[in-house]
């Protein structure tokens, strides 16, 4: 009776073929499931097609480098994109390597190893500028923030639509935050 | 299992990306997204894996263009149906949706195959169930 009350209610437990319900995962799932999320953002779509050929192959498989799938940590980030583990960090902690923290660790998904690619590419001018962005006073940041408002408004003026919107939408959401 | 064995009429492809295909591997989770044609669902393809086109091909004709290669790297190969479940046919003759409501994170169990990455070149079986 026990044995047969047990096995009744590892029945009723077990999931049923074909069965579906509302999911509940751990934090570290789903941390790893919002980076998934960012990856589709239209800004990191648009760093793919700058990648080089052998960057987007390690994007795909990082296992064939590095020996396992996602994620990855800060150190095998530098090892794949030539960066010291200090500037993974550095770029990780300032926001433009995107990644999730399991405790102290810094992880980092595909989106993660893209946007670190995109760091490595740059030229020495661009990190320049996002280091003043990152690092410069208040003041001094709004001053360049009203230059590259001119700017970028002056660039509306002369492209298709669907450029200016997608120009116009990373400054739309700042203005939202 | 190989690939050639997926070929088959019994079998649909959901293309997702390593951290989501990790998550239907390792607990059946599957995200679920809102269609263009029928609201939220998990959406699935006949496209199956075969070469580095299919890449290119999913992207097209299931993503309108809107994706990248990271976004579809993973073939998870599952069944047409299973128990109540079954994957409908959308107005789009590439696309099967199976409806969650307004679901967006569900465990799903029996309609798993297994899955297979794009490693640049070619795809290969990682998972089976």
């Amino acid at each position: 009776m026990a044995r047969g009350g047990q096995n009744s209610v590892v029945k009723q437990l077990a999931p049923r073929r074909g069965s579906m319900r509302p999911a509940e995962v751990s934090p570290e799932r789903r941390e790893r499931l919002d980076q998934a999320r960012v990856l589709r953002d239209p800004r990191v779509r648009a760093l793919w097609p700058r990648l080089k050929r052998r960057q987007q192959q390690v994007v795909l498989d990082p296992s064939a480098a590095v020996g396992h799938r996602y994620p990855l940590s800060s150190g095998e980030i530098a090892q794949l994109t030539g960066m010291s583990e200090r500037q993974v960090r550095y770029w990780a902690d300032h926001g433009l390597i995107v990644h999730w923290r399991k405790g102290s660790r810094r992880l980092f998904e595909t989106v993660g190893l893209i946007t670190a690619y995109s760091i490595t590419n740059a030229s020495q001018h661009e990190l320049q500028f996002y280091r003043g962005l990152m690092e410069d006073p208040v003041v001094k940041l709004t001053a360049k923030v009203g230059i590259l408002t001119s700017v970028l408004a002056s660039r509306l003026e002369g492209i298709e639509p669907s450029e200016a919107e997608e120009l116009a939408a990373p400054l739309a959401e700042l203005t939202h935050r | 299992m190989t690939l050639r064995q997926l070929h088959g009429d019994e079998f649909l492809f959901h293309y997702t990306d390593a951290a989501r295909a990790d998550a239907i591997i390792e607990e059946r989770c599957f995200v679920s997204g809102p269609g263009v044609a029928r609201g939220f669902g998990i959406y699935a393809t006949d496209i199956a894996p075969s070469g580095a086109e299919t890449v290119e091909d999913v992207i097209v004709h299931c993503f309108r263009g809107e994706a990248t290669p990271a976004e579809v790297s993973h073939a998870v190969a599952v069944r047409r149906s299973a128990g109540d479940l079954r994957f409908e046919q959308t107005d789009d003759p590439y696309q099967w949706v199976l409806p969650t409501g307004k679901l967006e994170l569900v465990h799903i169990e029996g309609i798993y195959v297994a899955t297979a990455q794009f490693t640049g070149s070619r795809w290969s079986i990682i998972d089976e169930d």
